[in-house]
């Protein structure tokens, strides 16, 4: 069996369900945060809260869903 | 109906998609700065968020494909544009100078983590530490081989502990993200460490607000 490759290269045209997986990382971890602006209620419900709950759980339910070729890379 | 802000940006002049759940995406003047943002029914966010999520970067990737930009986290968003601006003029100073000193950089990221070939099951708890112990190291090492090899292509260098090893943030210019990628790919890291590499991103990890 050929040795795994060691390092991998993403973002040069390369797409894999990892690049879609660190698109999502970062729209969720890496973006600046504006103190106070993360949740919005609505009648005493914390939505958006709930749909970072969503997201932060359904990775793998996003990759299912998504259409293939629909992948959005950061273009270059 | 809400507002979801995308990211900062010095000007705003490019062609940019279609926002969350096909919100419009509109360019707001903060001071000196612009931001771009869509006018959002937080409950249409919150029902399909992780494409919301996707749909949320296609807007910043393609200002960011044009322009140095401070992304914001998803979601971000504000009750009303007096709320937004008041937010983010406090910071404008510091944004502005980042996004003009930083005009032609982006972010490149290298995730260290030990490859799955190599981890053994170990005999005992000690064994576990030890284990643990040695791969921190190499962990550690890769860090420093990785940030050696890509010196002449950066400008500066950020480096924090993640979830399976450390994370390498590299500031470099646009284009300057060929010769990085290529060097990254030759690179010989010890045996049972793993490096993934991506980017461009905006380069994020390199403000520091309390300038």
């Amino acid at each position: 069996m050929p040795e795994p490759k060691q390092v991998t290269i993403l973002g040069g045209g390369d797409e894999s369900e990892l690049s879609l997986l660190d698109i999502l990382d970062h729209v969720l971890n890496a973006g600046v945060v504006l103190h106070g602006s993360l949740v919005i209620s609505l009648a005493g419900v914390d939505l958006v809260y709930l749909g970072l709950n969503v997201v932060l759980t359904s990775v793998e339910t996003a990759l299912r869903q998504l259409p293939e070729g629909s992948l959005l890379q950061p273009r270059r | 109906m809400a507002l979801l802000v995308y990211c900062v940006l010095e000007t705003a002049g490019m062609p940019l998609p279609a926002g969350v759940a096909g919100a419009p995406v509109e360019v707001a003047q903060v001071g000196a700065l612009q931001v771009l943002l869509s006018e959002i029914d937080p409950a249409v966010l919150a029902a399909d968020a992780h494409r919301h999520a996707l749909q949320f970067h296609a807007v910043i990737a393609a200002a960011f494909a044009e322009s140095a930009v401070i992304a914001l986290r998803f979601p971000t968003m504000f009750a009303s544009r007096q709320e937004m601006a008041a937010e983010i003029a406090p910071k404008a100073a510091a944004f502005g100078k980042f996004l003009h000193h930083n005009r032609d950089a982006v972010q490149m990221e290298i995730r260290l983590s030990g490859s799955a070939e190599a981890a053994t099951e170990a005999a005992s708890g000690t064994a576990y530490l030890l284990q643990r112990q040695q791969l921190s190291r190499q962990l550690e090492s890769a860090a420093a081989a990785c940030r050696a090899a890509v010196a002449a292509h950066i400008r500066d260098w950020r480096q924090r502990p993640g979830k399976d090893g450390p994370r390498c943030y590299a500031l470099l210019a646009r284009d300057a993200v060929d010769a990085y990628r290529a060097t990254m790919s030759t690179i010989a890291l010890p045996a049972g460490v793993r490096a993934v590499v991506s980017g461009p991103w905006p380069a994020n990890e390199f403000l520091e607000l309390s300038q």
